[in-house]
């Protein structure tokens, strides 16, 4: 079978070819012309542009003004610090329990974190001193029991 | 340069298959892409046949083919300054040609799905009415139905390649596939349209 017969008759006629061919200078005379407009469009766009770009780059130079910075002067309060007298020597009397039990968790805690409280009350007598030495241990509640 | 001398001396099909463009269809071009109309019209008067043809071959309806044609050389106008002059500008026309009609085959496909039924097969039978009018055991019309039976691809291969006669090169190049891909193309649109036409035949007797 012969490939060439398929389909080999021309399916358009001259005024079909001759409509085409308007068809097409047509809308490329109307490409011509919408481009020409565009063209000019962006001409004039351009030169806008260009003008801007001139006056920026020609515009003086804005004038320095010089800001002297005054140093930040940080005044330093001096922090108070509390200062607590170191507890004087006082005698610790180890506590030896009767039935060798071991001392109480708290207890040995109290003991060795919470320094004493020393009170000392002068009296009108300078040999005379009361002097009170408490522990800082939360006082225990015994219900009742002295 | 009138057409017919574009056509006799450059634009020889045999000769345009296997070269290059011609100076003289060269020339033309040049002319046109530097805004010269008439030299367009000149081109178009060379080409018109060739493509309004193989749109037909491809498409097979005659609104369509217009409408191809149209839309290939305003496509060709657009693109002019893109053309490479070391290749054949026929060959770079009906790649421009081939992907227009590609363009109204997936219209033509949607309007298929988004129409109602009694008119998609009014549209599908539109464009072989041209053929009904032919006996259906003509040989011809058997192979133009057996042809657009064929898958796209195959059938643009087939077309190419066996209808229009172009090399596998050319056909590759204006598919935009490989080589060895449109020969496999070939080969298999051929085992179908053979079995088709053997089918046909055989129920006709």
């Amino acid at each position: 079978m012969n490939m060439n017969e398929f389909r080999s008759k021309q399916p358009l006629r001259e005024e079909d070819f001759a409509a085409i061919r308007r068809n097409v200078m047509s809308e490329i005379a109307a490409r011509n012309t919408f481009f020409p407009i565009a063209m000019r469009f962006a001409l004039a766009a351009a030169i806008v542009i260009a003008i801007g770009v001139v006056f920026i780059v020609k515009r003086p130079a804005p004038v320095a003004i010089e800001t002297v910075k005054q140093p930040v002067v940080i005044e330093k309060v001096p922090v108070a610090v509390a200062t607590v007298a170191a507890p004087p020597a006082t005698r610790v009397v180890a506590h030896h329990p009767r039935h060798g039990h071991a001392a109480h968790p708290r207890a040995q805690y109290a003991s060795a974190t919470q320094p004493n409280i020393r009170l000392e009350f002068r009296t009108s007598d300078p040999e005379v001193r009361i002097i009170w030495i408490a522990s800082q241990t939360p006082s225990t509640t015994t219900g009742g029991k002295s | 340069m009138t057409a017919e001398a574009l056509l006799t001396d450059g634009v020889d099909a045999a000769a345009t298959r296997t070269s290059a463009t011609s100076p003289a269809l060269l020339a033309v071009i040049r002319a046109a892409r530097d805004g010269d109309e008439r030299a367009f019209e000149e081109i178009m008067l060379a080409s018109e046949r060739r493509v309004s043809l193989l749109a037909w071959r491809i498409l097979g309806d005659a609104e369509e083919v217009k409408e191809a044609t149209q839309e290939t050389f305003l496509r060709v106008f657009r693109h002019l300054r893109r053309f490479d002059e070391q290749l054949d500008f026929f060959g770079w026309l009906f790649r421009i040609a081939v992907n227009v009609c590609h363009d109204i085959e997936k219209r033509r496909r949607r309007r298929w799905i988004f129409a109602p039924f009694d008119q998609a097969l009014s549209v599908a039978s539109s464009h072989r009415s041209a053929d009904d009018t032919i006996a259906a055991n003509d040989d011809a019309a058997l192979l133009t139905r057996a042809i657009d039976a064929l898958p796209a691809k195959e059938r643009l291969a087939v077309i190419l390649r066996e209808v229009e006669e172009l090399s596998t090169e050319e056909t590759a190049t204006i598919l935009g596939i490989a080589p060895a891909t449109v020969r496999v193309q070939v080969s298999k649109a051929r085992a179908k349209l053979r079995v088709w036409i053997e089918a046909r035949r055989g129920g006709a007797r």
